[in-house]
This record gives structure tokens, C-alpha cells and sequence, in this order.
């Protein structure tokens, strides 16, 4: 199963990458961008330079180790871990490799040295260093299995081992991560949860555990298997927590390898996670087919929705972000570094991104193994790399320093404020994503709504182009009630006309077609008739049973396409925020297997599904039937794409619910088919439905079994030729 | 007709292949007879009979062709071949190149002498001025106050003149096997020639011999590698060598630093060692281009990792100074930084590494299975089968007192070049000018069709120009790029008509012409195509590798892009200067030809790297004779002759950890002659106040790459990198700041660079030749430096006649 979905993911991926990618790799290829922003996960929009190194540091300077006790070890640092600053600046350094804790004074000089303190043996391999406000010292001794605390001298206060609990045996106790708050609680990362000790040692419960999701083969294996087979199942962890961080808002932020909102996590104080999450973000209502879709189109590309950091690295190669560390500033903003593609991620409060920068990489800057980051009061970000053993220390520049003011200011509801420093991120970068949108909430806030609608447009800000929006509706509205009102009155009336003279229409096209016996159906009235199946399906369907050597086989390509042309020309009338996706994300050809995959392959599924279990219909009343389906779609979108241009995303749920209903006729009409053209009993014919739509996804396995293998095949033999012409010509 | 011709088909095909031998006499006689009974009534029958036998025909056709190709291919293939035997025995060892031995003077002249050590093969060279003696190995005092015995491998390699790397022609991937002349040597001859001495060193286990030339000229030490002298008696071949790798080898002395063309050029400071870490890499600079040319090598980050504008590198230690330029087979050099530490060394070095065979990376899955070599792995190294004709000549020059820096080095430089004339004249105008480049068109990709976005009209740069005009503004440098018809098709003709057309560059070009101040020049890719050039086609004009497989890169759209010939570079450019008659007042900028230069195997032209650099200095020369002005991207010294503009010019190196500062020693090098604009445009920086400075530092004019059209329209192009570019945001900056530099700067303008000194991490000064010193500070508080005060973000101008 897993290795089907792998397949599927993989060509729908192929698919869909190879349209949507088809922008022309520029000679200087825009992944040469060193700081850029992506949108909602892809498409990297470069940014001035946002942060530049100002120092890096490989080892403990001019500092004399005083200690006589301590092994004369080397100065330079070896594979450090875990990094952290205090208020005061001071920079702790757990440095791995050497077993010991480095401390630097906010000038960045060597002060001291820590081995272990007295009476309680050295360090093992630590991993993790806090340091809270006393300046007491908290280390994760990850191989002696213990955490110490020490005094700011070095001296030994307490160590911590691991704490008894029902819940907390079994495992070995191998502290790496850990943060002290407030009331003296430790928490420390311990597999899928954050395990908090108080002050005694005493256990005192898990935190946050991530979420272990839904998985049909459990629920299966719990339904189906035997008690002794369940013992056998492998039991499915939760995602595991990477690293944690402390707020100066007293929310713990971490980082764990939960792929369904939660990369970064900011803990409340029972554990829940406030935040940017995916759902979020996008749609408040959702109809149950699309948030089907939504979710399918989630795993098979990453990016049409939100995700935190990215899904392909530089050189366009698939990966799933860890991301290694984060710390938090502040005012709230936080910073990441993800290990497979290095670089570093800066989110705002709300979970937007700042910039993107940094990198693997020989250059200064960049990164062999991020292993840790923090930043100080003063803004700098410090990056531990423990590979390349060393610090280096980014100094932000003006235009990320305006940045954080404007998003701070907002958050702090000062706008007209922030809306000067936005305008001044502006004067430096005229496409800064986050500055248009600053500057939209802000227009909208001094009433201006028409500019404000403008700029939220500029970057696809859905939110703040609704709100502008309904506001400006409601200034129209006021100020030309009665045209309007008069106007929208003569709409409907027309409307109401058009669609009687359609229905007439639809059913003289029917009637012609039954009365005329020995005329072939012609095209305008076969479509009439096919628009027919809305009023009257069963009999429409009877109809074409019974007369099925007259069908037109024109009339069922013409209605798919059709509904093909109502599909594009949807997508662009379709009103901005109530829009599914971007129009520069369109793609043509997935439009079309979305729209046509399920008529069309029913055709055949149900023929196959049926003719074995003394079904009357034939191939031809079946095609006619299944496109047929789609007409609800074209009568329903085609107004609805018009509409929707005086609705915004607040009506949504009621604008849903027509979209829901297009494809809920058609279903019914599928139905119908079913059942009139083979004379079926209800019951018979949910059976038969559930049979066609099995036929049908095997269909589309096997279609896809065979394109992976021919993919393979073609790849084969081209490499042979290569091979040949390499070794022989 | 069709189904008994296959019918026929079928059976001939079976019927040949069923008995042959046997069958073909029979066959012939029945044949013979069947023949002569069909001439008899000639039309009807004979097309029934030719129709009957046409399988046969074709199956003989085929094998035929088969035979034919495939002798040809053998014939090809065992002209490749490489022959040798494998008999071969390596001769007695007659040389031990680490005994100890006495220097012997061989030559002399007013400021230096040279001694050669027999025993070792090595030499020095003591510069008569200062007394310092620069040793071709480091020298016992050297080795002990680093620390070094003498008794591990790699020390002993240290006192080697020669490095050498090699590897078995046959294995398909080379392997590369490196010798060090102290360690590996085992015969040794030397001879007196003018001035010197010819030594040949014998590498006998591979069999190979290599001669260098030692002289003493005027300028210093010269060391020449005649390729033809270079002797490989088995099967491995010599790849590539560094000649004196360890010459003037030091500790971390006080105030010495290596200086390297990283970039604008680049310095590791020996001082700085504790700031580095102890396990550093070597990294090495190839001169032009990177020595494999990929396109994946051609792309920013990789081109300024491996690449070098001048075959230069200097070395300064104490009060004296090395300053070593290739000045044959420059091409093919590359210069390797080795500092403290790199190898477990204690020792800096610093040493030219030049190519012997050209060396290319075969990847098998290069361009047919898609773009991603990486995840498929597979790629081999092939060495050349020739030598490079070429011999490689280096000259060794000292310097010492206040000269023995890189400021020194580029003063010297520079005469060299002015005296073979490989510069062009000194700028003899006062047009202080603006430097703007102009993005004028851009493809957004669009679901149905193609967008295509004008950014700057013909008109609309008229426009701008008029306006900078009435500010008083006339003297600028501009560059237009994007401004034929399907600009990433690399057509070089054909202004695109939504811009403004054929009509609009004439009436741009009479602006121009009219306006003496204003130099317009429209930016071309000629070293690049792709499968929708116009003209281009892709066996006789795009650039091979050694497998012949063409240079390509395949994008998401499925169109593939390829270097092209520089033959084919140089007929296009002939192509366009015919169409360019008509317009007047613009010139050429060369986006890529004055970046890159290449080897081609293509068969119908082929040309090595030295042979193209001479193919685009034609091409200059030939735009040059045509009176159009011409302006290049980068800096690679063989355009120096000819550009009268520079654009694009780096303005900072690659930033490995093992460099401490970039310096503006390509800017020395050509300030004075050639007008030029650096690489970072103010609308583009995160800051202007420090790229101001930046500019002030490198000598740049100020520049700024505009649209007239808001930079919002270039969201999701190619050219999203443009994040902001609108004129008429960035007019009133624009005029400020070039006013701002008008009035401090002119002073300079045509003026060399003479000095340029790093007082502290923030603050540099930089003196012209006509005495005006400018000092920079880019750190946020004022300071002092030389007792003058400095504003924070600020400079000042002192000296020379205002």
C-alpha cells in the first residue's frame, strides 16, 4: 500500500512539476539568491541581504585555562552542540566533543571554562546548556545520563538523574535538549513529548506530545487482527521532538519532525500549540471533497499551502525540512536552522516568514552542520556549526531591523506606525510580501479601503483583501442603494427567464430526440438533451436506453469539453479570495484530470462492473450518461463564477455549499444512470456502484503501474545508448 | 503494396539469414537466369521483380552501412588507442634530492642574484636591494622555528621544486597520483643556459622527465616549462604540475600575508591565523575559467569559487615581498593558496598549478535522462590524450620596503601589461559618469501563453536619459540588457518590437550619438545559445567536451542550452556589427565573453582554451575596428586591451573561510585606463550608505540597474532578483548620489590607483596617483585614522588639487 502511494505520489508529482516548473532557469540561476522569502513554501522571491557575518569563532582565544585539574585540552572547539545566550549577552557553548561547557563574555572572549564540576565527574559528551537568570547553569550530561546543575562558577549545586514515574520507565535516560522556566521546572526533550521536572526531581509529567495522526493500517490491524498478531504489529511512535526554547513570553517554542502542523511548535502552558498552523490558514469552511483534495495534494506536493521552511532544496532535489534548532527574540520572532539544505528560516509572530538565508556551503556564511542557534539581545544571531567547529556570528542590517520594528509595532497594534516602517522596507525592496500586506491592514485601519484591497492583491493577502473588501462593498452599497438594488433586480429577473427558456429548451431537445425515431441525433439537441438529465434524469436516461443506436457520439467529447472551458474560464472570472489557487499556479493539464478522471474513467469501469452482473446498458448510453453528469457542474459554475465577483471569503460557507452541490448532482446523476440503464434495484445498484468505483481506481493503478515502468524502461535504454556511445564510438 | 513488401521483406530477411553460404551460389545462378528472362520484356516484369527482392536489398544495404560504421568507428577508436607495453622497467635511481647542498651563484644583475643547488635541484634568489634571500624550499631555520623535523613524509616533501600529478591514460577513470620532486625524484641533469640554468627532474617510477628554465632577467626570476621538453616514457600521463610550490614558504611573520585573484583579490593575513580553523583546505583559482567547464561551473557562486580574472599571486613576508605573474600558458594556470595548517603543515604556500593535459568530467548521464547528475551519480574524469602546446612561463619578481605589498604587485602588473600592450589607453576625457543598467523586457511564464512584460521601452530610456539631462546629469555609462526578441533565445538580432523596435533603437541611437557624454551599449550573450537560436546549429556551433557530448543544460521546459563555438561567436558577432552599421551611437556589452573562456573538441572547430581567449580578443578587435564602443562583463585580463568599459566588475571574493579581507587589486590593475562599475548596484543593496562606500573603496562609479516600469511587474520572471528597480522611485536617490560623487570624486576619475591600505577591520585608505587620499570608515561610530576623523558610514578626502 505504502509503495502504491509512494508511486502515485511520485507521478502526480512528475506531473505536476513538470508544468508548473516551466519558467526558464535564468543564466544566473535564481537559486543564487543568498537571502530570499518563499510564498507559502515555494517560489523563492530574493530579498536584500537581511544579515552578514561579522565574526566567527573557531576556539577560546587568548584564554589560560586556570583549572590545574582539568586536562590540558586543545583550544579549539570539536563538534559542539548546543548553544545559548544569556540576558547579559553571555554566550555558553556546550562543546561536545571536548566534554566541556565554554563560556564567553558578550565581547566574545573566553571567561571560562567548565570540565565538570567538583565532586561530581566530568562531563560525558553534553549536549545541552541553559543558563537562567541567576545564571545558574543547567547541562545536559547526555552519556553520564544525568542532568547537573551547577552554580555561575562552575560549582556543583544538584545533579538530576532520571526521575521515577510509572509513565517515565523503560528507557534509558539520555538528556540532550532542555530549557528551566520561570518556577524552576525542567523540561527536557524526550522523545515525542517535552518531560518536565520540578525543582525535587520529581517527575512531573509529559508535555506536549505530538501528534501520532491517523493511519488506516492501524485501524485496520485493530479491527481485524488477533490479540496475538496485535502483539507482533509494529507499534507506530509519534514524531520526536528535535530541540527546544524558551520565550521571554514564558511559551516553550520547539521544533519536532511532525509533518502535520507542528515543525514549530509555541507551547502554551498545557501544551497546546498556538502557532501558525496550516488550517489556519486558507479556508474556514470546507467542503468535505475538497478538504479530501486539499489533503491529497498536500502530500503529493509539498507547497500549495502553507509549510514551514521548504520542500526542495537548491538544487531542486525533494527534501522534508528537519529543522535542528530554533530561538526566539524578544519580540517573539523566531529562527530556525534546518539541516538537509542549512539554512536558516526567520518567522515572524504570526508564523510568516522574514527571510530565508544561509546555506551549505564553503563560503563564510554558510553552514557543513548546523547544529545550534540563538540570538542576543542586541539582535545578532549565532550560528554553532559542528562540523566546521565553529560560531559565526550574523550581524542583521537596517532593512531586517525595520522588519522586525514594522512586525512588532503591529502586533502591538500601533499601525499608522507601522505603516511608516513598512513604507521604509518598501523604499529598499519594492517586493517585500509582508510589507504590501503591513501596509494593506494599515490602509484598511485609516478606512482606506479600495488602496488597501489593491496592495493585499499585489501578494495574494486573501484576509486583508476580504475585510477591505466588505467594507468597500458596503460604502458602494450606501452610497448607490437603489441602482443597485434596481439593477440586481433586473439580473435575477433575466436570470430566472434565461433558465426556463433553457429548461424549455432542454426539453423540446428531448422530445426530438424520442419522437424523431429514424433522424440520428443531431448536436445542438443532444447536448439540449444531455443539459435534460438535470430536470428529468430517469427519464432522460430511459430515453437514450431505449434509442442508444442514435446517440451522437459527438455530443458526450462535446461536453467535456465544455465543462472544461466553464472550468478555466472559472478559474480566472472566479473572484481573488475566494479563489482555490493562484492564477500564475494554474495548471491546465491538471485542471483537466481533476475535471475529467472521474466520468471518463467510469465509463469503462462501470461497462466492465456491470455487463458481468446482468446489467442492459452498452458502452455508448454509458459514455453518454457519465458525461452527462457533468452538466449540473457547467449550469451551477457558470453563474456561480460571476457571483462570486460581489462575494469575499466571508460568504464562503454559503458560496460552498453550490460548489458541494455540483458535485453532489453529480453523483446522483451517475446514479441514475446506473440504475435506469440497467434496470437495477436500488440496493443492487449501490453494490454496483461501490464495484465500478473499485474497478475504477484499479484502472488508475494499473495506467500508473505501467507509466512508472515504461518511465523506467525508456530511462534504461537511453542510458545503455549512452553507455555505448561512451565506451565504443 | 504494403503487405507484400513486408511479406517479401520477411522472407528475404529470413531466407538470407537461414543458410547463407550454401544458398548464395544457387541463388545467384537461379538469379542469373531470372535476370536474363526479365530484361526480355523489360518495364512490367522487371518491377515486379525489383519489388520481390527490394527485402534483400535492404537487408544488404544495411549490413553494409553496419560494416562501413563500424570499421569506421574501430578505424576512430584504434586511432584514440593508447599504446604502450607494459614491459617497462624503471631506471636506477642516480639522484638523492634531499641530501644536503651547497647554493651556487649562476647568474646576476644590478638587483638580484640567482644560485642554483645541484644537489637538490632547487633554487633562490637574493634581492640585492634588501638583502633578502627568497629560497625555492624552505630552509632549515624556516622548518625548525615552525616546529618541523624533517622526519615525517610530508615535511620532507616541503624542500620539493616540483610537484607533479599524473595518472594511467588506459583506466578510463584517472586516477590521480601526485609526486613531490624532493620525495619522488631519482634523476636529476641540469645544464647552463644564458643566464641561468635548465634542470630536468626524472620521475622515474612513471617514467616521466620534466625540464624547467631557470633565468634572471631584469624583472627577476623567470621559470619556463617547455611542454615539448616533457617526457613520459610509460603509460602514465603527466596532468598537471606546480612548478616551485614552496617558494618563499613561511611561518606565520609578522604583518605577511598571501595575496590571491579570488575575486577582486583576496588576502589571508598571517596574523589572522587564530581566527581561522587549524584544519583549513587548499583552494585553488583558475585562471578565466574554472579547468572543467560545466555549466553548472559557469553559474555565479561556482564561477567566483574557481575562478580568476589575472594569473597573479604574491607573497608578502616581513619586509619583503614575492609578486609572481604567468605570462605564457596563462590559461592554463591556477594558482594554489595552501595556508597554515592546510595538510598538517605548518607552513604558508602559495604556487602556481598549471594544467599539462586538459582534464574533463564525462558525466554519463549528462543531458538525456534529465538535468539531475547529481542523484545519478555518474560521472568519470578523462585526461586528454595530447599535451597542451603551450609552454608555460612564469616571472617571479621581488619587492621590498614600502612597495612590498599588493598595492606594489599591482603597479607592476600593470606596467607589464602597458608595456606588451595589453592594456588599453589612459582615459584621456573628464566625463565623471553615472553607471545604470537597464532591464528592458522579461517572459513571465503564463498557463496558455507566455507573458511578455516591457519594463523599459527604447523610448522610455530616452526618457530617463532626458530626464537625468535636465538634472544636469549627461554623462553616463549605459548598459541594455533584454532588448532582442525572445531574449533567452540568445538571438542577437532583432530589437524586440514591443520595446519599441527597430525604429526605437534608431531614434535612441541618434540621441546617443548626438550626446557626447552618453555611452549606450547593448548587452549580447554570444558565448550562449540554446535549442531556439536562430542560426545555430548544434553540430557545427555549439561547444563539445571531450567525449563529444555538447556542453548543455537542460531546463523544465525542455529547452537545452549550449556554449557556443567561438569561431561561431566570432562570425555572429560579424553578423551583428553589420546590423549595427546603421545605429550610431551604440556600442556592445559583452555579457559573457570577457567572464569565461573554454576548451571545444568540436570536431569540425576545434579550439583549446588559449586559442579562444585569442578567438575573442579577435572579436574585440574586429568590434573595435568597426568604431563601436565596447563594454564587458568581468574582468579577465585579455580584455583589457580593448573594453573602454568594465561592468559587473567584482567587488568582493568568494569568501572561503581561509580569507581574511578582499582587496581591489583588479581595480589598481585597470583604474586609470578603463572606466568600470562594480558588481553591487545601490537599488540592490540592503544598505546604500555602505555600498556607497564600498564604491568609493573599489574606485566603482556609482551604479544602478533601473526599469521604468514598477519592479512589482517582475514578481515570478526570471529577473525576480531586480527586487527594486522603478525609475521613478529611485530617480531622486539616483541624482543624489551621483551629484554627491561628482563633486567629491571627479578629482580621481582617469586616475590610478596607487595604494589602497586596510588601517582596520572598518576603515580602509586608498591614494591616487595624483596624491588625493580617501579614507573610508564603515562602521557605524566615527573614527581616526592618520589623525584625521572619519564619520561613522562616512569618508573623507584629503590631498591632490580639488
Amino acid at each position: 500500500m505504502r509503495s502504491i502511494k509512494k508511486i502515485g505520489i511520485c507521478l502526480l508529482a512528475a506531473v505536476i512539476s513538470f508544468s508548473s516548473f516551466s519558467a526558464r532557469v535564468a543564466y544566473a540561476s535564481e537559486n543564487s539568491a543568498d537571502n530570499y522569502v518563499t510564498r507559502d513554501g515555494n517560489g523563492r522571491q530574493p530579498v536584500p541581504d537581511c544579515y552578514v557575518v561579522s565574526k566567527t569563532i573557531y576556539n577560546l582565544g587568548n584564554f589560560e585555562d586556570p583549572n590545574p585539574d582539568a586536562k590540558k585540552k586543545t583550544s579549539v572547539f570539536k563538534g559542539p552542540r548546543d548553544l545559548f545566550i544569556d540576558d547579559n549577552d553571555n554566550v555558553f557553548i556546550a562543546d561536545t566533543g571536548n566534554n566541556r561547557i565554554v563560556m564567553l563574555n558578550s565581547d566574545l572572549e573566553t571567561v571560562n571554562v567548565f570540565y565538570g564540576p567538583e565532586g561530581a565527574g566530568a562531563f560525558k559528551t553534553p549536549q545541552g546548556i541553559f543558563v537562567d537568570n541567576d545564571g545558574d547553569m543547567y547541562v545536559a550530561d547526555t552519556e553520564n545520563h544525568r542532568i547537573v546543575h551547577m552554580g555561575s562558577e562552575g560549582e556543583l549545586v544538584e545533579i538530576f538523574s532520571n526521575p521515577e514515574s510509572d509513565l517515565a520507565t523503560g528507557e534509558v535516560f539520555s538528556p540532550s535538549k532542555l530549557i528551566v522556566n520561570d518556577t524552576g521546572y525542567i523540561y527536557v526533550v524526550r522523545g515525542e513529548n517535552i518531560m518536565a521536572i520540578d525543582g525535587n526531581g520529581t517527575f512531573r509529567g509529559y508535555y506536549g506530545q505530538t501528534n501520532i495522526g491517523f493511519n488506516l493500517s492501524d485501524v485496520l490491524i485493530r479491527m481485524f487482527a488477533s490479540d496475538q498478531q496485535k502483539l507482533f504489529a509494529t507499534k507506530r511512535l509519534a514524531s520526536s521532538y528535535i530541540n527546544v526554547a524558551y520565550g521571554s513570553d514564558g511559551k516553550i517554542y520547539a521544533t519536532s519532525l511532525e509533518r502535520e502542523e507542528g515543525e514549530i511548535k509555541k507551547l502554551n502552558s498545557v501544551g497546546t500549540n498556538t502557532y501558525r498552523k496550516y488550517k489556519t490558514v486558507g479556508n474556514s469552511f470546507q467542503n468535505p471533497i475538497k478538504k479530501w483534495w486539499n489533503k491529497a495534494m498536500k502530500s503529493v506536493v509539498a507547497g500549495q499551502s502553507f509549510k514551514f521552511g521548504e520542500y526542495f532544496d537548491d538544487d531542486f532535489n525533494y527534501i522534508e525540512p528537519i529543522f535542528t534548532d530554533i530561538c526566539v527574540d524578544n519580540n517573539g520572532i523566531v529562527t530556525v536552522i534546518e539541516q538537509l539544505n542549512g539554512k536558516v528560516y526567520q518567522y515572524d509572530q504570526d508564523g510568516r516568514m522574514l527571510v530565508a538565508f544561509g546555506g551549505l556551503g564553503e563560503k563564510k556564511g554558510t553552514f557543513s552542520r548546523s547544529s545550534s542557534i540563538e540570538v542576543d539581545s542586541k539582535g545578532r544571531i549565532y550560528v554553532l556549526d559542528q562540523i566546521n567547529n565553529n560560531i559565526q556570528i550574523f550581524e542583521p542590517t537596517e532593512f531586517i531591523q525595520n522588519i522586525h520594528d514594522a512586525t512588532s509595532t503591529y502586533n502591538n497594534g500601533n499601525y499608522q506606525e507601522s505603516y511608516e516602517l513598512w513604507k521604509k522596507v518598501l523604499a529598499t525592496d519594492e517586493n517585500y510580501d509582508l510589507a504590501h500586506i503591513g501596509i494593506a491592514r494599515a490602509l484598511y485601519k485609516q478606512g482606506k479601503y479600495k488602496e488597501a484591497m489593491k496592495e493585499a492583491k499585489i501578494v495574494g493577502d486573501r484576509d486583508t483583501y476580504t475585510m477591505a473588501f466588505d467594507e468597500y462593498k458596503y460604502e458602494v452599497l450606501r452610497a448607490h442603494f437603489l441602482p443597485i438594488v434596481l439593477l440586481a433586480l433586473a439580473i435575477v429577473i433575466a436570470v430566472i427567464f434565461l433558465i426556463k427558456m433553457f429548461a424549455k429548451k432542454a426539453n423540446k431537445g428531448y422530445w426530438k430526440f424520442l419522437t424523431e425515431k429514424n433522424k440520428k441525433m443531431s448536436v445542438g439537441s443532444g447536448i439540449m438533451y444531455a443539459f435534460n438529465v438535470i430536470l428529468h434524469p430517469v427519464d432522460a436516461y430511459a430515453g437514450i436506453k431505449y434509442n442508444r443506436d442514435r446517440i451522437n457520439p459527438l455530443v458526450p467529447v462535446i461536453i467535456l469539453g465544455l465543462a472544461y472551458v466553464v472550468r478555466v474560464a472559472y478559474l480566472y472570472v472566479v473572484h481573488f479570495p475566494l479563489a482555490s489557487i493562484e492564477t500564475k499556479n494554474i495548471n491546465l493539464w491538471l485542471e483537466l484530470v481533476k475535471l475529467w478522471i472521474v466520468p471518463v474513467s467510469w465509463i469503462p469501469a462501470s461497462f466492465m462492473a456491470t455487463s458481468i452482473s446482468g446489467g442492459e446498458s452498452k458502452m455508448k448510453e454509458i459514455a453518454f450518461a457519465s458525461v452527462s453528469s457533468l452538466t449540473p457542474y457547467i449550469v451551477i459554475t457558470t453563474p456561480l463564477m460571476f457571483l462570486s465577483n460581489i462575494m469575499s471569503k466571508s460568504q464562503q460557507s454559503w458560496y460552498g455549499v453550490f460548489e458541494v452541490l455540483a458535485y453532489v448532482g453529480m453523483f446522483l446523476l451517475l446514479f441514475a444512470a446506473m440504475m435506469t440503464l440497467n434496470n437495477y434495484s436500488f440496493g443492487k445498484t449501490v453494490g454496483m456502484m461501490f464495484m465500478s468505483a473499485f474497478l475504477m481506481a484499479v484502472m488508475w493503478l494499473v495506467i500508473l503501474l505501467c507509466y512508472v515502468l515504461t518511465g523506467r524502461m525508456i530511462q534504461f535504454v537511453i542510458s545503455l545508448i549512452e553507455e555505448f556511445r561512451l565506451n565504443f564510438l | 503494396m504494403s503487405k507484400r513488401f513486408f511479406k517479401n521483406m520477411g522472407e528475404s530477411i529470413s531466407a538470407f539469414f537461414k543458410g547463407l553460404p550454401g544458398k548464395t551460389a544457387r541463388w545467384w545462378q537461379f538469379e542469373k537466369i531470372q535476370l536474363g528472362r526479365k530484361i526480355k520484356n523489360f518495364p512490367g516484369e522487371f518491377k515486379t521483380w525489383a519489388k520481390s527482392k527490394i527485402g534483400t536489398a535492404i537487408v544488404f544495404a544495411l549490413v553494409i552501412i553496419m560494416v562501413i560504421v563500424g570499421s569506421l568507428s574501430i578505424k576512430k577508436a584504434k586511432e584514440n588507442a593508447i599504446t604502450y607495453t607494459d614491459d617497462y622497467e624503471a631506471p636506477e635511481k642516480t639522484a638523492d634530492l634531499l641530501s644536503e647542498g651547497e647554493y651556487q651563484s649562476v647568474a646576476k644583475n644590478d638587483r638580484f642574484e640567482l644560485f642554483f643547488c645541484p644537489e637538490k635541484g632547487t633554487v633562490s634568489v637574493l634581492n640585492r636591494e634588501s638583502g633578502k634571500l627568497w629560497e625555492s624550499v624552505p630552509n632549515k631555520e624556516v622548518c625548525e622555528a615552525n616546529g618541523m623535523t624533517m622526519k615525517k613524509v610530508a615535511e620532507k616533501r616541503t624542500q620539493s621544486a616540483l610537484v607533479i600529478s599524473y595518472c594511467d591514460l588506459k583506466k578510463k577513470n584517472a586516477e590521480q597520483v601526485t609526486l613531490y620532486s624532493a620525495v619522488d625524484c631519482g634523476f636529476l641533469e641540469y645544464s647552463p643556459i644564458d643566464n641561468g640554468v635548465s634542470v630536468t627532474y626524472g620521475f622515474l617510477k612513471p617514467g616521466i622527465y620534466v625540464t624547467v628554465e631557470y633565468t634572471l632577467q631584469d624583472d627577476g626570476l623567470v621559470t619556463r616549462i617547455p611542454w615539448e621538453s616533457i617526457r613520459e616514457d610509460w603509460k602514465y600521463a603527466l596532468k598537471n604540475l606546480e612548478i616551485l610550490p614552496y617558494f618563499g614558504a613561511c611561518g606565520n611573520t609578522e604583518g605577511g600575508y598571501m595575496f590571491y585573484p579570488d575575486g577582486s583579490g583576496a588576502v589571508t593575513a598571517f596574523d589572522k591565523v587564530g581566527e581561522r580553523s587549524t584544519n583549513v583546505k587548499a583552494a585553488v583559482y583558475y585562471t578565466y575559467t574554472n579547468r572543467k567547464v560545466t555549466f553548472e561551473n559557469l553559474y555565479e557562486d561556482n564561477m567566483m569559487r574557481y575562478t580568476a580574472a589575472l594569473p597573479v599571486y604574491g607573497l608578502k613576508d616581513g619586509n619583503d615581498a614575492l609578486f609572481a605573474y604567468a605570462i605564457e600558458g596563462e590559461e592554463y594556470a591556477g594558482v594554489k593558496v595552501s595556508p597554515y595548517g592546510c595538510l598538517n603543515l605548518s607552513l604558508n604556500r602559495i604556487g602556481f598549478d598549471f594544467a599539462i593535459r586538459n582534464v574533463f568530467d564525462a558525466s554519463l548521464y549528462n543531458m538525456t535522462s534529465g538535468e539531475n547528475t547529481k542523484a545519478t551519480g555518474g560521472s568519470i574524469q578523462r585526461v586528454d590524450k595530447e599535451k597542451i602546446h603551450k609552454d608555460k612561463v612564469v616571472i617571479y619578481t621581488f619587492l621590498s620596503g614600502d612597495d612590498a605589498d599588493y598595492s606594489g604587485m599591482a603597479k607592476i602588473y600593470r606596467s607589464y601589461l602597458e608595456k606588451n600592450g595589453l592594456i588599453a589607453d589612459r582615459i584621456d576625457d573628464d566625463n565623471y559618469s553615472l553607471a545604470l543598467k537597464m532591464l528592458m523586457g522579461t517572459t513571465k511564464s503564463g498557463v496558455i501563453f507566455d507573458e511578455y512584460i516591457a519594463m523599459t521601452t527604447f523610448g522610455q530610456v530616452r526618457d530617463i536619459l532626458e530626464e537625468l539631462a535636465e538634472l544636469g546629469i549627461t554623462n553616463e555609462k549605459l548598459v541594455l540588457s533584454d532588448w532582442v526578441k525572445n531574449s533567452g533565445d540568445y538571438n542577437y538580432w532583432g530589437p524586440e518590437f514591443r520595446l519599441g523596435g527597430k525604429s526605437g533603437l534608431n531614434s535612441l541611437s541618434k540621441y546617443a550619438a548626438e550626446r557626447p557624454g552618453l555611452d549606450v551599449f547593448l548587452e549580447t550573450s554570444f558565448a550562449q545559445c540554446n535549442s531556439s537560436t536562430k542560426g545555430i546549429n548544434e553540430d557545427e556551433d555549439v561547444v563539445y567536451d571531450g567525449l563529444g557530448i555538447e556542453i548543455a543544460e537542460l531546463y523544465m521546459d525542455g529547452s537545452i542550452s549550449y556554449l557556443t563555438n567561438p569561431l561561431t561567436i566570432f562570425k555572429r558577432n560579424g553578423k551583428f556589427l553589420n546590423k549595427l552599421k546603421k545605429y550610431d551611437g551604440v556600442g556592445i556589452a559583452y555579457e559573457d565573453l570577457g567572464r569565461i573562456a573554454y576548451y571545444d573538441y568540436n570536431d569540425l572547430h576545434p579550439f583549446t582554451k588559449d586559442e579562444t581567449v585569442q578567438e575573442f580578443r579577435k572579436v574585440f578587435a574586429e568590434t573595435e575596428d568597426a568604431g563601436k564602443g565596447i563594454s564587458v562583463n568581468g574582468a579577465n585580463q585579455y580584455s583589457y586591451s580593448f573594453a573602454d568599459y568594465i561592468y559587473n566588475l567584482t567587488e568582493e571574493n568568494y569568501g572561503l573561510s581561509i580569507t581574511d579581507y578582499s582587496v581591489p587589486f583588479v581595480q589598481m590593475v585597470i583604474s586609470g585606463y578603463i572606466p568600470y562599475s562594480t558588481s553591487g548596484a545601490g537599488n540592490l543593496s540592503y544598505d546604500l550608505e555602505t555600498q556607497k562606500l564600498k564604491w568609493i573603496e573599489y574606485g566603482s562609479l556609482p551604479y544602478f540597474y533601473v526599469t521604468y516600469e514598477s519592479a512589482l511587474n517582475l514578481r515570478e520572471t526570471p529577473n525576480d532578483t531586480l527586487f527594486s528597480s522603478t525609475w521613478s522611485d529611485w530617480k531622486p536617490i539616483i541624482t543624489d548620489t551621483y551629484n554627491e560623487f561628482k563633486e567629491n570624486f571627479s578629482c580621481i576619475y582617469g586616475k590610478q590607483m596607487t595604494e589602497h591600505r586596510i588601517l582596520s577591520d572598518k576603515v580602509s585608505r586608498i591614494t591616487y596617483e595624483n596624491g588625493v587620499s580617501i579614507y573610508v570608515n564603515y562602521d557605524e561610530n566615527e573614527t581616526m585614522a592618520d589623525g584625521i576623523k572619519i564619520p561613522g558610514k562616512g569618508y573623507v578626502v584629503t590631498g591632490g588639487i580639488k
